[in-house]
């Protein structure tokens, strides 16, 4: 095959955007990480009923987008507050029972999905069907819409983080939460905040990626694991690095695809993301 | 002893025999335990539902039956594997070890190689829903029958036809990178080769991770070869439709083809919309081949709310043609039940008569013969494409 320009760029631009999906999927991930150090093995199907409830609220029972969007936030809220209440806060601190608990609450939700949602795969049809063509390059414009989002949404969550009193809060409990409750941080306050926000990107990534892939209960798997990769290799709990990492594991998929075929490609990232890590432990903008 | 008393025992007495002529379909039968060792959770659920659902269907319908002097009924008992080999094994293991399991329906063309060994020492007769050639029917797996079309069988069929009828000249193959996806990808080589002096040739071969979503890379890559076809091997719907539209937005303009998988006409026009046209599926009916297919799309539709999963048919038929051979036998003996089965013929399979053959090529008598149809989806519907006999030696 004749590797040329055209197709380089076309692969490029396929990189980046499917690089910007996989950061909208694990900025919720990084976000309850990186405050509460909590590893939620749930995040994925969390993503999945963001994506189900698009297709139930709005495409059977025709609500209008934007208050399915705010439906969808508001649920997701709740219940993030719900788990973050009784699960997690009861468990904070104890490493090996979160993961058995957020690994449970996966499970269960996926279960209850088979049965609720069924076996058939499932689409929301295209917000903004149609490709721009950019000097030969062809951009579905439901992807540049995905894209959109996760470029605000990582807007909206740096100016929380680092440039909010309650940014601030949740930084204090990160960093040392007993110091920050002395000063006088509700640690629970925040801990319930980040759980719910995690909980409410996961959704909101969900009913954004809808259109671009089908829908089934068991459609959180690889983004989950693929969303663990890029926060490790971004540097746990940093926004910043879990951009440039998603954006390294598109590219590296797409272009290696095109150079070195989809199978080396796939072997390639995990190449990279080893190497990144012998060189940085902490990833690529985390601390050690 | 008073009028009463005498109607009081009578009445006991008719209440009691009433009890006592019932017991077949209540007391006195014993279970027949079959398996379900498939995946009904993962990527590859529906595939493994549509088994349970086809089974236990089955054992409805077969209900109360004798083997010997005993009656006996159907139970259907699941084990998840979740399509990996892994879990295939301790499923496995379950089923024949702790749970005394001597027949069933086992998915998947990866995950038997670590099974194997399991059925050749047990004689366990499996009932293989798994596309890939001769590594799980042979002549050293004589209690292992292929209930589906194999995939040599589907594309020694149905390939050339197809080919020639559309003019095609550049074929493209993207399959899952697993056993099944290679197996195929070879077979169509074979096939396309024996074209080549009618100008056809295989311009690329790509593979993808069995779940993935996103097609857009190797299909870049297919692309630039300039395919007028691409075969998809055994991509589940959810995956052909995500392929075509991924596709079509890169500018593909040409036809797919569907092997092994049965898709769902409706999901893909969902995924895909107007994209999804001119994908060729071999394994569906465009309209039903028999009135029992009518029948049990329908008593699917009404039971579960949604169109029956494609390996329900097979899954259904292969339970009842078992259930009949033991029952003709009348003996529980794996091997004797497998020599009956590979000689006995089934005319009531929801697609149509069938038998089993492959010899020449698997060297056993393991896989079943049955008509193959194809269909083309045009605006959502899948139109008849063609149906030829299936006959393979």
């Amino acid at each position: 095959m004749e590797v040329y320009l055209p197709l380089l760029a076309q692969g490029l631009a396929i990189g980046v955007l499917t690089g910007i999906l996989y950061v909208l999927v694990a900025l919720g991930l990084t976000l309850i990480y990186g405050i509460l150090h909590i590893v939620n093995f749930a995040h994925g199907e969390i993503y999945m009923l963001g994506a189900m409830a698009v297709l139930y609220l709005h495409v059977v029972a025709g609500l209008p987008l934007v208050p399915t969007l705010a439906v969808i936030v508001v649920l997701a809220l709740l219940l993030g507050l719900a788990i973050e209440r009784g699960i997690f806060r009861v468990l904070r601190g104890q490493w090996l029972q979160l993961v058995v608990a957020s690994v449970g609450i996966s499970l269960v939700i996926q279960s209850i999905g088979w049965i609720a949602f069924g076996i058939q795969e499932k689409s929301v049809p295209s917000y903004l069907p149609g490709i721009v063509d950019l000097f030969g390059i062809r951009l579905p414009r439901e992807r540049l819409l995905a894209a959109g989002v996760a470029v605000v949404l990582v807007a909206a969550l740096y100016w929380l983080v680092y440039r909010t009193r309650v940014g601030l809060a949740m930084r204090a409990i990160e960093e040392d939460e007993e110091t920050a409750r002395m000063l006088g941080v509700n640690a629970n306050r925040v801990a319930s905040l980040s759980v719910a926000l995690g909980f409410v990107l996961a959704a909101v990534a969900g009913a954004f990626v809808a259109p671009v892939y089908s829908l089934n209960p068991g459609m959180g798997l690889e983004p989950i694991l693929m969303s663990f990769l890029i926060i490790i290799v971004g540097g746990l709990g940093s926004i910043t690095g879990t951009v440039l990492a998603g954006l390294l594991v598109g590219v590296i998929q797409s272009v290696g695809a095109i150079l070195f075929g989809s199978e080396a490609a796939y072997g390639l990232v995990f190449v990279v993301m080893i190497a990144v890590l012998v060189a940085r432990p902490a990833g690529l903008l985390g601390r050690v | 002893m008073t009028r009463p008393h005498r109607i009081l025992t009578l009445f006991a007495v008719v209440a009691l025999s009433v009890v006592l002529g019932l017991p077949p379909s209540a007391h006195a039968q014993k279970p027949l335990k079959m398996g379900a060792i498939v995946p009904v959770s993962g990527p590859a659920a529906a595939f493994g539902l549509g088994v349970q659902r086809g089974m236990e269907f089955a054992a409805e319908d077969i209900g109360v039956f004798t083997v010997g002097s005993d009656k006996y009924k159907l139970e259907v008992v699941t084990y998840d594997t979740v399509y990996d080999p892994g879990k295939t094994v301790a499923a496995m293991n379950r089923a024949v070890y702790n749970d005394g399991v001597k027949y069933g329906v086992i998915i998947g063309a990866g995950v038997h190689p670590p099974i194997l060994p399991i059925i050749r020492e047990t004689g366990f007769l499996d009932l293989a829903f798994a596309a890939a050639g001769r590594q799980i029917t042979n002549g050293e797996n004589p209690t292992v029958f292929r209930i589906m079309a194999s995939s040599d069988q589907l594309y020694q069929t149905h390939l050339q036809p197809i080919i020639e009828r559309l003019n095609v000249k550049r074929v493209a193959t993207l399959g899952p990178n697993d056993e099944l996806g290679k197996n195929d990808a070879k077979v169509v080589r074979v096939q396309v080769e024996a074209m080549k002096a009618k100008g056809v040739q295989l311009v690329a071969e790509e593979y993808y991770e069995r779940g993935a979503k996103d097609f857009g890379p190797a299909l870049l890559r297919l692309i630039a070869h300039k395919p007028d076809f691409i075969e998809t091997d055994g991509s589940p719907t959810g995956s052909i439709a995500l392929i075509a539209k991924q596709a079509r937005e890169l500018g593909f303009t040409g036809y797919f083809l569907n092997s092994t998988a049965v898709l769902e006409a409706k999901a893909i026009s969902d995924i895909a919309g107007k994209a999804g046209d001119n994908i060729i599926a071999l394994r569906i009916w465009a309209k039903p081949p028999t009135q029992l297919y009518a029948q049990l799309a329908d008593r699917h539709q009404k039971k579960y709310g949604e169109a029956a999963p494609g390996t329900m048919w097979e899954a259904y038929a292969a339970t009842k043609w078992v259930a009949d051979v033991i029952q003709k036998t009348g003996t529980f003996d794996t091997k004797k039940v497998a020599d009956a089965l590979a000689q006995s013929t089934y005319p009531d399979h929801p697609f149509g008569p069938a038998s089993w053959g492959g010899e020449k090529t698997y060297g056993a008598k393991r896989q079943i013969i049955l008509p193959i149809p194809a269909a083309i989806l045009k605006d959502g519907k899948w139109e008849p494409f063609d149906v030829r006999t299936g006959k393979f030696d």
